[in-house]
């Protein structure tokens, strides 16, 4: 193998860093030597980075819309599918009325003046809209005209992060009681979590038609503007056309799709598709 | 406490094991053409014989399992642009497997309509 081939750039959600370290030893066991560097960042900002030519060989994000949405069919040909999730409530036994929240009461609890929840930057990761059109599908399900407006409203700025591992970061620390993370991140965090009933939470293509009834608007690092509609939960991996090492980044993908990566991603609480 | 066990739900119903009948309804829908899982789960959705909705995790990992044991296989399916899906279609063995659930399902179809005409004529008989 040539030199350059034995370097692999892996850029990816952030929500994703625990799989994708491991599929790297994985990976190792069948190319060892192979020099791995892992950046990870929201999926929308990934995008951006291979839009504005950063030297990428694997590209994985939690949304397949983003590479349809910004880099097909330019910078990306085909984006393998391999993964679902839903979203949570997660919290930890500090947060506040935590010995209280349940799946029945979790809209009153949050909605307490004296109650810290946040999300994603729906900007920048798909977590932060997905969990915007839960907020809007919890308003329709729970029949609770302006609860989307009310949930959006108490979730000022500087509850919102640029990325879920981030918001998972300040829940850990205390600065949050609440957030809307992925089930897995709250399973690997050791979060305790509120599931949310499958027709808001966005894991079911059963309920694909209702989740596109929302949208979120998303605005791109130059101003362009994008119309995100509501859609189940799904993780997808490619290889950039600008790759340098695109026979190794070939192996990686078979690597994390093979039925051992499939068992990491179940063992960190994604669901392999 | 009587009447409302007489005129309601005991619960017992809920505990046969209906959910079951999602592998044989994997079969069955794989029979009639390879699909991916996401198609799958909106196609078990719409089946009125799957009486709850179906579980997205419980239906990825059936086909992983399914795949395991050689009743279907998966292939990575894809255009020149866009999103590529592991598509799955059933096998030989996976027909023989839906021939088997046919088997198993008409003797249990039998036995259930036995249960109902022997109900049916007690109550007729109190009538």
């Amino acid at each position: 193998m040539p030199d350059q081939e034995r370097k692999l750039k892996i850029l990816h959600a952030g929500a994703l860093r625990k799989p994708v370290k491991e599929w790297v030893h994985l990976f190792w066991k069948d190319c060892p030597g192979v020099q791995v560097s892992l950046d990870c960042a929201g999926s929308r900002a990934c995008a951006h980075a291979v839009l504005e030519g950063s030297d990428v060989d694997v590209i994985a994000l939690a949304d397949p819309h983003v590479f349809e949405d910004l880099l097909v069919p330019d910078h990306v040909d085909i984006f393998f599918v391999f993964a679902t999730d839903r979203i949570v409530l997660g919290y930890d036994e500090f947060s506040r009325y935590s010995g209280e929240i349940s799946r029945e009461n979790w809209i009153e609890v949050l909605v307490r003046e004296d109650v810290k929840y946040g999300r994603s930057d729906h900007n920048l990761d798909p977590c932060g809209y997905r969990t915007l059109m839960v907020w809007q599908l919890a308003e329709r399900h729970y029949g609770r005209p302006g609860l989307f407006n009310q949930l959006n409203q108490s979730c000022t700025p500087d509850l919102i992060y640029p990325k879920s591992i981030d918001l998972s970061g300040a829940l850990l620390e205390g600065k949050l009681d609440y957030a809307f993370v992925y089930s897995s991140v709250a399973g690997q965090l050791g979060f305790r979590h509120i599931p949310l009933p499958d027709r808001i939470n966005l894991s079911s293509p059963a309920y694909a038609g209702e989740y596109a009834q929302v949208s979120v608007t998303v605005t791109g690092k130059g101003g362009g503007v994008s119309l995100v509609r509501g859609s189940p939960i799904e993780f997808a991996v490619a290889i950039p056309k600008n790759s340098s090492n695109k026979e190794t980044a070939n192996q990686f993908i078979k690597t994390l799709t093979s039925p051992e990566g499939e068992k990491i991603l179940d063992a960190c609480g994604l669901i392999p598709c | 406490m009587a009447a409302e066990k007489e005129g309601g739900n005991t619960g017992v119903v809920s505990a046969l094991p209906l959910e079951k009948l999602t592998q044989p309804a994997i079969l069955l829908l794989l029979a009639g053409s390879p699909a991916h899982g996401y198609d799958l789960i909106q196609k078990l959705h719409q089946l009125d014989f799957i009486e709850s909705d179906p579980d997205t995790a419980t239906v990825y990992r059936t086909l992983r399992r399914l795949e395991q044991e050689g009743l279907v296989v998966s292939r990575w399916e894809h255009g020149e642009f866009g999103p590529a899906r592991r598509q799955y279609r059933l096998t030989a063995g996976g027909l023989n497997a839906l021939d088997d659930w046919a088997v198993v399902l008409k003797a249990r179809l039998r036995q259930i309509e036995s249960l109902i005409y022997c109900y049916d004529s007690i109550k007729k008989g109190k009538g």
